[in-house]
């Protein structure tokens, strides 16, 4: 178990470190001048060349890496080109937001599907079967900034239960911003649910059929026994391993979900980065997306050994 | 009153007629023995009594337990019955348990489920259990999971689980099929044993005529989801009237007929004759999981050390319980797995370093039939592709030869030249194998190595498959390598037997002497375990007789 636990952490550290080389290059090998963008039109080359000095942009490329690198492990993450503050703050003020709005969609996300699969298959075949798994097949289909807007209209235009946009930020209370992110976080969690739920349904499914389930049966537990103490738990493997998966999407959707909402986070940020070529705080953003993308599947991996003990002795 | 009372059962499955008219009784302390070949309805009339059919079953008829009945009973006092008054065991220990839940918890939960009772006196009640079934809690702690035990353990849990509430009848369905005979014989003394402690009926399902003669006080011979014959065993198996029953009794002691004289390894020595393929000293190892970074653990060696020849024309089989090596050593021959050490010569070559040209002409001369005639072919492909397969070492054939060599090839196994162009899924398991037969065959190999090629057949299906191969064996002079665990198929078949044992040979000569007078004790044991159908009748006759 030690073994198991200490290698997925090796392998997760590994996977971060070449993150960082592929974000940090990738970015090297862009088109445009950082320097050049800040000063505008009109600077001189001097003005240009003094500038990229101060920055450090006239170091070798390895340098600048490694410099970068040393900077994130002691939480030195730079200063924004255009902003003119250290990165740190912008992303922290702004990760408040999207962390928050991405796991309370991975908490909705994972509270709808596995009960819709449990219901689903509990009944397969049936008509209550045939009615969850025909709307799931509409979630999969519909896009999660169109059905935003749905959203929107309904529940702040027309009910006025919710702000349509906006984030107070938390130091208004934590219960004006919950309030805030939850049409959100149901626009990003619904049609990534439909898909989980179709997933559940179908792996307790399979494992209904299987021997054990029959020994089950004859040992005398009713079938909503059976489902809940011995298929559910088998069929967790591949719930986990798509709600993994599934995570990269929900932090990948904020950059949309964030723009239709108007929050200040992290995809907004990002957003505007990108657009003024203010590397630094891209590659800052894009590594913090990266690292919590990673950590979700190590937690993914470790609950793999938790579910199911044939895992534990392997490596 | 009998304990179980099956009167008139009908079943139907989504409108298809399944089980017919069946009546069987059981009484207490009773063991029943319902034979039958693959589809004649034994599992699912144990799954009637059971009430746990399949969707879109409908049953007609009586069943009775202890006066009550069972179809029609609502499902709350089905779950009573069931696991508390009714236990059954199935026939895969490999997947009939929980892969995520401790056997610990997997016994108790019958009993808390049924008894009521708290999570200690539950787990007292569990680990007598497992003691009494012989897996003392001391040496397999509850916390066990079945991942970490052998195959009979797990039957063994399997049988903890059904009797935990000491029901008064116990269905088993082929509880000891998966199983190595050494390990079946003592799963089948636990049975016996708990049916004379507790004074249970046993329904004992199996296809095996010497495991149920053996076991059963009645027998019923199911064909076809109807009951052919019932009565005691020994006038079921040894004085049938039934065509059916005869039947079954000849084919599962079937002896194909040689016209040949069998090939001993000591003549062919005295001709000074050359082997066909030669085994020296053959070591063959798998890696270990390493512990630790830069780890470098002992191979674990599957093959140690062994050497023998098979001549041209020779049948020999290799016999051994699971993992003692003899699918490792088949694949080492095959080249699908590098020997660590010790040399391998087919036809003079060298097989396991030489020269890679004059390697992969060899190999042409050696084909395999697999024991699974659904899971060796793909199922995309047509019947005239299949077989074709092996024809891609021959490249210079023209398509025309290929085909009269596909014709030739079913021909010869005994199927029709138009079922070129079928699928497999349209072929019984009986043709399946003859298709993998005429696969092996199309490239006129010297030898074949069959590894348990009809071990997953029916007793009538598989006399009729030794019946084909020893007509090839008669007619092309083919060696054969006989991998199998079975060894009334070795006596009926082969020239020489080889016993394996942890990976070495424990004893090898012609299978007359072999089984007549074994010298090994493993040998001796082995055979003692195997059910002999003639050996018991005989048994029972005297016993009758005084």
């Amino acid at each position: 178990m030690t073994r198991y636990v200490l290698r997925r952490l090796a392998i997760g550290i590994l996977t971060l470190v070449f993150a960082s080389a592929v974000v940090f290059f990738v970015m090297e090998i862009l088109p445009g001048d950082p320097a050049r963008l800040m000063l505008g039109l009109n600077a001189t080359e001097d003005a240009i060349s003094a500038l990229r000095q101060q920055m450090g942009l006239d170091q070798p490329v390895f340098v600048r890496y490694l410099a970068w690198i040393g900077g994130l492990l002691v939480g030195d993450f730079g200063r924004s080109y255009t902003y003119s503050v250290p990165v740190l703050e912008l992303v922290t003020e702004r990760a408040a937001v999207s962390l928050p709005l991405a796991f309370l969609s991975l908490i909705l996300l994972t509270v709808i599907a596995i009960p819709v699969g449990l219901f689903a298959a509990a009944r397969r075949g049936r008509a209550a079967d045939a009615i969850v798994m025909g709307l799931s097949q509409m979630g999969v289909a519909i896009p999660n900034f169109w059905f935003a807007l749905l959203l929107v209209y309904f529940f702040a235009v027309w009910l006025r239960w919710v702000p349509s946009g906006g984030f107070p930020g938390w130091q208004s209370g934590l219960w004006p911003g919950v309030k805030a992110l939850i049409m959100p976080a149901v626009a990003l969690a619904l049609p990534q649910a439909a898909i989980l739920a179709r997933v559940t349904r179908g792996a307790l499914i399979d494992v209904l059929g299987e021997d054990y389930i029959r020994t089950a049966r004859a040992k005398g537990l009713p079938r909503n026994q059976v489902l809940w103490r011995h298929a559910l738990r088998n069929a967790l493997i591949p719930v986990l391993t798509i709600l993994g998966l599934q995570f990269a999407f929900l932090i990948a959707g904020t950059i949309i979900i964030e723009n239709v909402f108007y929050l200040p986070g992290l995809g907004r940020l990002i957003f505007q980065a990108i657009t003024q070529r203010d590397l630094i705080v891209v590659e800052s953003v894009v590594m913090l997306l990266v690292a919590s993308v990673i950590l979700v599947n190590l937690v993914v991996d470790l609950s793999y050994a938790i579910v199911d003990p044939r895992l534990r002795g392997a490596r | 009153m009998a304990l179980l009372e099956i009167e008139n059962l009908g079943l139907t499955i989504a409108g298809r007629p399944i089980l017919r008219d069946i009546d069987l009784t059981v009484e207490p302390g009773e063991i029943l023995g319902v034979v039958g070949e693959s589809g004649s309805g034994k599992s699912l009339t144990a799954l009637s009594v059971m009430q746990l059919l399949p969707h879109l079953s409908a049953t007609s008829g009586s069943v009775r337990f202890d006066g009550a009945e069972l179809l029609g009973a609502s499902e709350r006092a089905m779950c009573q019955l069931r696991g508390d008054d009714i236990g059954m065991v199935f026939q895969e220990p490999m997947t009939a348990l929980n892969p995520v839940k401790t056997i610990g918890e997997q016994i108790a939960e019958g009993i808390r489920w049924h008894a009521r009772v708290r999570a200690r006196e539950a787990l007292a009640r569990t680990a007598s259990i497992m003691q009494r079934v012989g897996l003392p809690p001391a040496d397999f702690p509850l916390s066990r999971f079945p991942h970490e035990l052998s195959g009979g353990q797990r039957q063994r849990v399997g049988i903890a689980i059904a009797c935990a509430m000491h029901p008064r009848l116990l269905i088993a369905d082929e509880p000891t099929t998966a199983l190595d005979v050494t390990i079946q014989a003592q799963i089948l003394d636990l049975l016996r044993s708990l049916v004379r402690e507790t004074g249970m009926a046993l329904v004992l399902i199996t296809h095996d005529l010497g495991v149920v003669a053996d076991m059963a006080d009645r027998i019923a011979v199911m064909r076809e989801g109807i009951v052919v014959e019932e009565g005691s065993t020994l006038d079921v198996l040894a004085h049938s009237r039934h065509a059916y029953t005869q039947q079954l009794a000849e084919a599962s002691a079937h002896v194909p007929v040689r016209h040949t004289p069998p090939v001993l390894t000591r003549d062919a020595q005295a001709r000074s004759a050359k082997p066909l393929l030669s085994v020296r000293d053959l070591v063959c190892t798998y890696p270990r999981s390493h512990r630790y970074p830069f780890d470098r653990p002992e191979p674990f060696q599957a093959v140690r050390g062994v050497s023998f020849d098979v001549y041209s024309g020779q049948t020999m089989a290799l016999v051994g319980e699971s993992g003692c090596g003899k699918s490792t050593l088949s694949r080492a021959i095959l080249g699908l797995h590098r020997p660590a050490g010790g040399t391998l010569s087919f036809d003079g070559v060298d097989i396991a370093g030489g020269d890679h040209e004059q390697i992969t002409a060899a190999r042409r001369e050696m084909q395999i039939v697999f024991q699974d005639p659904y899971g060796s072919f793909n199922p995309r492909h047509r019947v005239a592709r299949l077989v074709a397969e092996p024809l891609h070492l021959r490249p210079e054939l023209s398509s025309d030869e290929k085909r009269r060599r596909v014709e030739e090839a079913l021909d010869a196994v005994g199927l029709m030249r138009a079922d070129m162009h079928k699928y497999p899924h349209e072929f019984s398991g009986g043709q399946r194998q003859r298709l993998a037969i005429a696969r092996a065959l199309v490239i006129r190999p010297k030898l074949i190595i069959a590894d348990e090629p009809v071990s997953a057949l029916d007793v009538s299906i598989r006399a009729q498959i030794l019946d084909l191969l020893s007509e090839l064996r008669d007619r092309l002079h083919i060696a054969c390598l006989f991998v199998t665990h079975d060894l009334s198929v070795v006596r009926a078949f082969a020239d020489e037997v080889l016993v394996m044992r942890a990976g070495r040979f424990v004893e090898h000569g012609p299978v007359e002497a072999v089984f007549e007078q074994p010298e090994n004790a493993y040998t001796r044991q082995l055979l003692g375990a195997a059910p002999d159908l003639h050996r018991t009748l005989a048994r029972l006759g005297e016993d009758r007789a005084t």
